[in-house]
Parts: C-alpha cells; sequence; structure tokens
C-alpha cells in the first residue's frame, strides 16, 4: 500500500513540476516584450517555489483521489487495515516529499523556511482536510485559498492582541510562535473534525456523514473570524 | 460463524434494518434473496465492514481472529478496485495488505487478461474474475459474493463454482451471496434467506422449501393454501402456494408441481410485486 501511496504522491509532484515549463516563456517574455532584465536563477526560483505552494495544496487535495476516481472506497475499507493505518499511509509519503522540497527550498533558493515552513503545512492539512467532503479539486482549492486568509489575518491579529496585552516576542521567533498558534487554532479542530468523520466513515454518500465533521468545523470558523472581526475593528481604532 | 443482534441501518432517512437478527453457522451456504432495493447488498456491505451499522452488532466466530476483515472475502455488486492500476500492481497491493506471498492463479489462468493491463482496460467480467482471485489468494473463512457473477461467461462461471465446491469440501468455508444465478448455484445452497421490508420473510433450507414451495396447475385457486403469485393462461392458472402440506395434496383439484430453486425464488419475488 505504502508503494502505491508513495507513486501517488510523486506524480501529484510530478504534475506541478510541469509547471517549471514556464521558465522559457518567462525568459522569453523578459527578453521580447518587458526587457526587466530578469536572470534564470530569478524565473527558477520564483516558479519552484510556487510548485512547492501548488504541490502542497494539491497533494492535500488529492490524498483521496484514486478512491473517489476509482470507486476504490470499497475495496479500500474492506482489507484489513484500521483506519489510522490507511491514513498513515496517505499522509507520510506526501508530507515527506513535502519536506524534500522545503530541504531544496533551503539549501538552494536561500528562503526564510522559519515563517515559509509553517506556511506550507498549513496548506497542506488545510487541504487535507476539507478534502474528505469536498470531491472537486477546485472547490476544494477555492476553500483552501479562504482559510488560508483566515490564518494569515489570525496570526497576525493573535501579535497584535498578544502585543496590546504587553506580551511580545521580538524577531522570527514571535513571527513563528504566532503562527503555529494560530496554526494550532485552525488545524486542531478540524483535524479532530476530519479524524472523527474518518474513522467512522463507510461506503454511504459522504453528504450523510458529514454531521461531526460541520459540527466541529462551522463554530470554529464562526469563532475565529468573528475574533478576527472584532480585533481587526479594534485594530484600525488604534492606529 | 457470523451472528448479527438487532441491526439497524439507515441511509439518511430512509430505513433500511431495524432490529434485524440473523445467525449463519460456520460453512453453511446462504442465498439472501429479495426484490430490488429490499437491502441484500446492504446487508452484505455491513457484513463485509464496508457499512457501519447505526445500532446493533454483527459479531463473528472466533476463527476470523481479531480483524474480520483478514478472513472475509468480499466482492461487491460495483466492482470496486484500484482501476489505475496495472494487474501485476493490483496483485502485489492486495498481497502486501493481507502479507501473503501466493496469489491464486487458477481462475486467471482460464482467462485472456494480461497482467501488464491497466483494470480500466478489462472487461466486466475480466475484473470479476481478477477481483475473485484476489480473495481467494487470501483462503478467507467467510465468503461474500454479491450478484456479479451474472457478469462472468458460463465457461468461467463453472470454474469459479468449480473452485468454490473444493473449497467448501476442502475448508468448509462459510458462504453467503445476494440474488446470483440460481440454476448454476442450486447445487451448492443449503440456505435462502428472503428479505421483505427490511426483515427476514422466509428463512428455510432448501430441501424443506422444495416440499414447501409447489405450483399448482388447477382452473380454480387451491383452497386452504397461501398463494405466493400466480400466472394466468387461457384456460387455466399457474398458483405457487407456500407453504404447501403434504397432506393436503389429495383434495387440490389440479396438478402439483415440485419446483428448482429458480422458480422458487421468481414465485416469493413476484408475490412481492403482485
Amino acid at each position: 500500500m505504502l508503494k502505491k501511496e508513495v507513486w501517488d504522491a510523486l506524480k501529484r509532484e510530478l504534475e506541478c513540476l510541469l509547471i517549471l515549463g514556464a521558465i522559457p516563456l518567462a525568459l522569453l517574455w523578459d527578453r521580447l516584450v518587458v526587457n526587466f532584465g530578469w536572470e534564470f536563477r530569478d524565473i527558477f526560483s520564483g516558479i519552484f517555489i510556487t510548485t512547492v505552494i501548488i504541490y502542497a495544496v494539491y497533494a492535500g487535495a488529492t490524498i483521496f483521489q484514486s478512491e473517489k476516481k476509482d470507486r476504490a472506497f470499497e475495496y479500500l475499507f474492506s482489507l484489513p487495515l484500521s483506519r489510522w493505518k490507511i491514513l498513515q499511509m496517505k499522509i507520510l509519503p506526501r508530507i515527506i516529499i513535502l519536506i524534500l522540497l522545503v530541504i531544496i527550498l533551503i539549501l538552494f533558493f536561500n528562503v526564510d523556511i522559519s515563517i515559509f515552513g509553517i506556511t506550507f503545512l498549513v496548506l497542506f492539512f488545510v487541504s487535507a482536510f476539507l478534502s474528505i467532503g469536498i470531491n472537486s479539486i477546485v472547490i476544494n482549492l477555492i476553500g483552501v485559498f479562504m482559510l488560508y486568509y483566515v490564518y494569515e489575518f489570525l496570526w497576525k491579529i493573535l501579535t497584535y492582541f498578544f502585543d496590546s496585552k504587553n506580551i511580545s516576542i521580538p524577531g522570527s521567533l514571535g513571527i513563528i510562535t504566532f503562527q503555529l498558534f494560530a496554526t494550532a487554532l485552525l488545524l486542531v479542530p478540524m483535524g479532530i473534525a476530519f479524524w472523527l468523520t474518518f474513522k467512522k466513515m463507510d461506503v454511504k454518500p459522504m453528504k450523510l456523514q458529514m454531521r461531526t465533521y460541520y459540527a466541529i468545523v462551522l463554530p470554529t470558523l464562526a469563532v475565529l473570524i468573528t475574533f478576527i472581526t472584532l480585533m481587526f475593528k479594534k485594530y484600525l481604532l488604534d492606529y | 460463524m457470523l451472528e448479527i443482534k438487532n441491526l439497524g441501518f439507515c441511509y439518511g432517512k430512509t430505513r433500511v434494518f431495524k432490529n434485524f437478527n440473523l445467525s449463519i453457522a460456520e460453512g453453511q451456504v446462504c442465498l439472501i434473496t429479495g426484490i430490488n432495493g429490499v437491502g441484500k447488498s446492504t446487508l452484505l456491505r455491513l457484513m463485509a465492514g464496508v457499512l457501519r451499522p447505526a445500532q446493533g452488532e454483527i459479531m463473528f466466530g472466533e476463527k476470523l481472529g481479531g480483524d474480520p476483515r483478514r478472513k472475509i472475502g468480499f466482492i461487491s455488486d460495483i466492482l470496486s478496485l484500484y482501476e489505475s492500476l496495472t494487474v501485476t500492481q493490483a496483485i502485489d497491493y492486495h498481497k502486501s495488505v493481507y502479507d501473503i506471498s501466493a496469489f491464486d492463479e487458477t481462475l486467471i489462468k482460464h482467462t485472456k487478461i494480461g497482467y501488464g493491463q491497466k483494470i480500466k482496460e478489462l472487461s466486466s467480467g475480466q475484473r470479476t474474475i481478477l477481483h475473485l482471485s484476489l480473495i481467494l489468494s487470501t483462503e478467507p473463512e467467510l465468503l461474500l459474493i454479491d450478484e456479479i457473477i451474472h457478469s462472468i461467461d458460463a465457461y468461467l462461471r463453472r470454474v469459479f463454482l468449480e473452485q468454490l465446491v473444493q473449497l467448501l469440501t476442502k475448508r468448509h468455508i462459510t458462504v453467503v451471496m445476494a440474488n446470483l444465478n440460481f440454476h448454476d448455484i442450486e447445487q451448492l445452497v443449503e440456505r435462502v434467506i428472503l428479505l421483505k421490508a427490511g426483515e427476514i420473510a422466509v428463512d428455510e433450507d432448501i430441501e424443506a422449501l422444495k416440499t414447501k414451495v409447489k405450483r399448482i396447475l388447477s382452473e380454480s385457486p387451491p383452497k386452504s393454501l397461501n398463494i405466493l403469485s400466480k400466472i394466468d393462461y387461457s384456460d387455466h392458472s399457474e398458483y405457487f402456494v407456500y407453504p404447501f402440506d403434504e397432506k393436503s395434496r389429495g383434495t387440490i383439484a389440479g396438478e402439483v408441481v415440485d419446483l428448482n430453486l429458480t422458480e422458487i425464488v421468481t414465485a416469493f419475488i413476484g408475490g412481492e410485486y403482485a
């Protein structure tokens, strides 16, 4: 099973790497039209980082893609595999490839990974946690896009909130701390909702199995968005 | 081998089973039948663990061990396999999950399935054969077969049934089938369970059932016998009766005819639609 999942994850990454084909087009665009003097290295790093972001979202959105496409949930659930084992086999290869890509970014592209690393994981897990009830990858991507903004606002508002209470952590450590805090506030309830739904999931239509998921995720998002809105108003008044 | 207690299950607001009870002994070959939508496939899926009961429990004998799915072979009516895999990859996948080294080629060697072919390229009959081969490779103790055997041709069906007979003889496996081609399996079936509105309407040994269900060719309906269904002809009618009492044979004005399994099940199902 692991072999299949590793191959699936690699296929997703290879599909994302197709975007690198845009490099010659970008060079041509620069040489023939805009003349900004872009170097190959600049274009390559920009596009490569984009592929990693896309991979993080795409790999998360497609963890159950083969089961959905091939109607293989019935086969998968008839196998003597615990739900925890299935989840491990699905998530581990994808996360390992994501970490390898992040290592490449650190080694070759001088990216501030202390900040970006958390973002990649947030994108992956938000996408994976949404994928359980969403069949369309496009709708999943829209959901990830919206929740990413919740996360972005959340950690910035948290920074402001604690700052206003005279609790501040300087530099990158502060950013990482509040990003981790925001990540936990968003991902822990989503993860619990995902796990409880997946643990009891069977081959009934998914819309009949999402009650627990919605009962956890929707109030969580309502609380987080209300908090962001209230704090944002206060923040605007202060400044 | 298998005991279902107070099973409840519904699809949304549609209730399929309520306080459903069933017990199947080890080594028994059962046929579950009934009209379309009565819950035959749902019951098999519940037994296989791919659907979860809303209430009640399904218990398996100790022979099936901690995770009964390891010893359950389930082939559903929708042929669920990873279609993007090749036959070899699907076999390797199945072997790795069940931690087995050998693949049972008995069925597949009779077909023209290529090991390098993708599953999506196979016909439904070939997929059925592949799925059955995968299942038989794991040496199941309980075999759950939904109405899928129709899709394989007569020759392969015979080969499969011969293999099934060997398994029944050598290893005494338990088999639960839903609405198969009755003619093919008549010699195998020991017990017939007819579902009606989520409950067991009939549960009889095949031999007992054959003595209790009869066709009566007569101009008028037989008195004091429960008529399941009837077919009208210009000069007479065929009445399918259950339960038939041998003592009443002498009092019936008409010919009493024995039925085979197909005719018996058709009579019951015909009665449902009447």
